[in-house]
């Protein structure tokens, strides 16, 4: 091998690491914004048909019908009671 | 000490690292002081048996070896402000205290506040914004490093799919999930408005996360959603109220773990994935986030899929909820304003000189988080005073090539996708309509290459002349003086002293310059103006100063350089200096070089514009009564 061809190794060797670790924002001012974009809330549709929007409508009344009345004391008892059975205990 | 210390802690210690270099300047200046002295008689070595040149010599080598490695520290070792100990450190991610408890007392709170077609209609907004969301516009003004986006939410209250519209009759105010942001990153100056400009309030953290948890709730009531027994006629003599049947222990255990150990965990998911203390957190996330595969076997055909994209959708990011004044119509207007810092990744490049010279970019990557969330999205790009759009291309977050139409054929279907290109304008236009059904999750992740999401790319010019017309003048004046005086020799040859025309001759060049100054250069618009123009005006200024100093080295002492040029062979003569000479070359070079490029970007923008003036002078002929048939004619 001469001279030339190991100098010209070691300098394609040095470009092929610079393209590989290349960032896509160097050089450039970047401005990333914080809303989400491919998760979402956009990008979901739970509620497909009338019946999806029937079925939510039960589904809000019973929580309202089962708990609107509950007190501290009931929300807290329930809790425990869930946290008890997390733990299993 | 105590007051050093306080200083160290407040100012990274810079005042210390300034003293340093005030003392080796002085040093350096010191050293060179002496080493122009006689050194030997300084320092009293005259009577040394020694040779009195070496002395001399080895005191002269020693203090140019010092002065040299002063200059070497002064100009490699760069002071940088300590500010670690100011630092408040990463944010700590540790499981709150009571956080389950929390929630739910934050729900019952929200139960209580607000009616049930309140919550049910920011549940359904929520779980399906598509169905609600049909337009939003985007309104982005560049600042100095920094961005405004103002962006506008239409709103359809009473979407085609829902046969029983909800009417929130009872309630003044209704809740709209305004925006929903990645966890760990926050929104500068944040304004939630609505159409007349009024500040909207927005819901704490703690009602967010009832109200999340509400949301979720009701959407967990679909696995468990049995046909409700119908009352009988003795019950609605009696008005006796249907029991809802007990819930499911499991589901309300899975419930409860995932909306206190995913959705309402704080942190982003890479930070808890990366950070050694937060390990347990994310591992308790991840386990919370697959409960709902357990529960899969009681669930109906798809319900898991879209369940578990609205439980990961909402553990990845977070909400920010209005209340809004409930809309006399069937269509609501919410806005939201906000700044973006820009996140300087200038590892090479143009725009990294620019940076590094002071100039403001010219090249600019905004994500497009909202593009192809609604039926229609406009987004305007306003570039700051003095500059156009050079160029305007999409590119895909994390992708470098330009996205074409092919790009957008989402779900099978082709979305339509318009900007302005070649048209020199102000402001940047982005036009997106949604062809087909709303773009679900799995549709843009099928999508080839905008699957992590779109950016603009800006290229931003100087509107020209400007800047660049002032420095071509510049350089043609200055050019015109040396060409002058190498031509003339005025006040130069020796035969031909022009006495009192000397200090004015001297003057010209810079007062031409004040002149052209004083037109068209000043410091906010070279800030603006491109890297040809800065170097450009770089080059007029080395290039007349070093004909000014010429000029007056050549007046008083006659250069070696001169030499005469024969014109036509024996016959035309020319005295002339060759420095003078090659001074004129360069500055009729630079003039040259930066004539043409006005010329060339004069003519381009101008072009431009004039083809933008036709496109649209075509839109709208086409559109006039007496086309229509033709155009009809012709389908």
């Amino acid at each position: 091998m001469e001279a030339a061809d190991f100098v010209m190794t070691f300098f394609r060797k040095k470009k092929e690491e610079e393209s590989a670790t290349a960032d896509w924002r160097a050089g450039r001012l970047v401005f990333r914004r914080p809303e989400a974009t491919e998760l979402s809330f956009s990008r979901l549709n739970f509620l497909r048909s009338s019946d999806d929007h029937a079925t939510l409508r039960r589904s809000v009344s019973r929580i309202y019908d089962g708990r609107r009345d509950m007190t501290e004391e009931d929300i807290e008892a329930e809790y425990l009671r869930i946290q008890r059975r997390l733990d299993g205990t | 000490m105590a007051r050093q210390e306080q200083l160290l802690r407040t100012d990274g210690g810079t005042n210390r690292l300034r003293r340093r270099a005030v003392a080796a300047i002085l040093l350096m200046l010191l050293l060179i002081g002496w080493s122009v002295l006689d050194l030997q008689k300084v320092f009293g070595f005259a009577d040394v048996a020694m040779s009195a040149d070496f002395v001399h010599a080895a005191l002269r080598v020693s203090t140019f070896v010092c002065v040299l490695a002063l200059a070497v520290y002064l100009i490699f070792k760069s002071d940088r402000p300590q500010l670690d100990n100011l630092h408040v450190g990463s944010p700590k991610l540790q499981a709150e205290l009571d956080a389950g408890m929390e929630i739910f007392k934050a729900e019952r709170y929200c139960l209580r506040v607000y009616t049930d077609e309140v919550s049910r209609l920011f549940t359904a907004m929520l779980a399906n914004l598509p169905s609600y969301l049909f337009r939003i516009n985007e309104d982005i003004k560049l600042g100095h490093g920094n961005l405004e986006a103002t962006t506008t939410l239409h709103l359809r209250m009473q979407p085609s799919v829902d046969d029983e519209p909800i009417d929130c009759e009872k309630a003044e105010t209704i809740l709209v999930p305004v925006i929903m942001a990645r966890k760990g990153l926050l929104f500068d100056n944040l304004l939630v408005k609505d159409a007349s400009g009024r500040v909207l309030p927005t819901l704490s953290q703690w009602e967010t996360r009832g109200l999340t948890a509400l949301a979720v709730r009701a959407l967990f009531g679909f696995i468990d959603e049995a046909p409700p027994p119908r009352p009988t006629w003795l019950d609605r003599i009696r008005r006796k109220k249907v029991v809802a049947p007990e819930p499911d222990d499991e589901l309300l255990t899975a419930f409860v773990e995932i909306v206190r150990d995913a959705i309402c965990l704080v942190g982003s998911p890479t930070m808890l994935a990366t950070q050694e203390s937060a390990r347990g957190l994310n591992d308790r996330r991840d386990r919370a986030l697959d409960r709902l595969a357990d529960l899969r076997a009681k669930m109906p055909d798809g319900l898991y899929q879209r369940l578990s994209e609205v439980c990961r959708s909402l553990a990845d990011n977070y909400l920010i909820i209005a209340e809004v004044p409930k809309p006399s119509g069937t269509n609501l207007i919410v806005q939201y304003t906000a700044h973006t810092q820009n996140e300087r990744s200038l590892q090479r490049g143009k725009e990294k000189l620019r940076a590094r010279l002071g100039l403001d970019p010219h090249m600019l990557d905004i994500a497009m988080p909202r593009m192809l969330q609604a039926d229609s999205y406009h987004c305007q790009i306003t570039a700051p005073t003095g500059l156009h759009v050079f160029s305007h291309h999409l590119e895909a977050l994390g992708g470098k090539t330009p996205l074409k139409q092919e790009n957008f054929q989402v779900g099978g279907v082709q979305q339509y996708v318009r900007l302005y290109h070649e048209e020199s304008r102000t402001v940047a236009h982005l036009y997106v309509r949604r062809h087909g059904a709303a773009i679900t999750t799995s549709d843009v992740r099928r999508a080839k290459g905008i699957g992590s999401g779109v950016k603009s790319v800006l290229s931003l010019r100087e509107t020209p002349p400007g800047m660049l017309g002032s420095a071509a003048t510049l350089a043609t004046v200055v050019a015109t003086i040396v060409l002058f005086l190498t031509v003339t020799r005025l006040g130069l040859a020796g035969d031909q002293t022009t006495g009192s025309s000397l200090p004015g001759l001297l003057f010209a060049v810079p007062a031409f310059i004040a002149a052209a100054l004083g037109r068209g250069v000043d410091g906010s618009r070279l800030s603006q103006s491109s890297l040809i123009t800065y170097f450009g005006l770089l080059l007029v200024f080395i290039t007349s100063i070093s004909a000014t100093l010429l000029y007056a080295l050549d007046a008083a002492k006659r250069l070696p350089t001169e030499v005469m040029i024969e014109l036509w062979p024996s016959a035309v003569f020319w005295p002339t200096d060759w420095i003078w000479l090659g001074l004129s070359l360069v500055t009729w070079g630079v003039a040259i070089f930066l004539i043409r490029e006005r010329r060339d970007q004069t003519r381009y923008y101008l072009a431009n514009l004039q083809r933008a003036g036709q496109r649209q002078s075509r839109r709208n002929v086409s559109l006039t009564p007496a086309d229509q048939p033709a155009t009809l004619t012709g389908r």
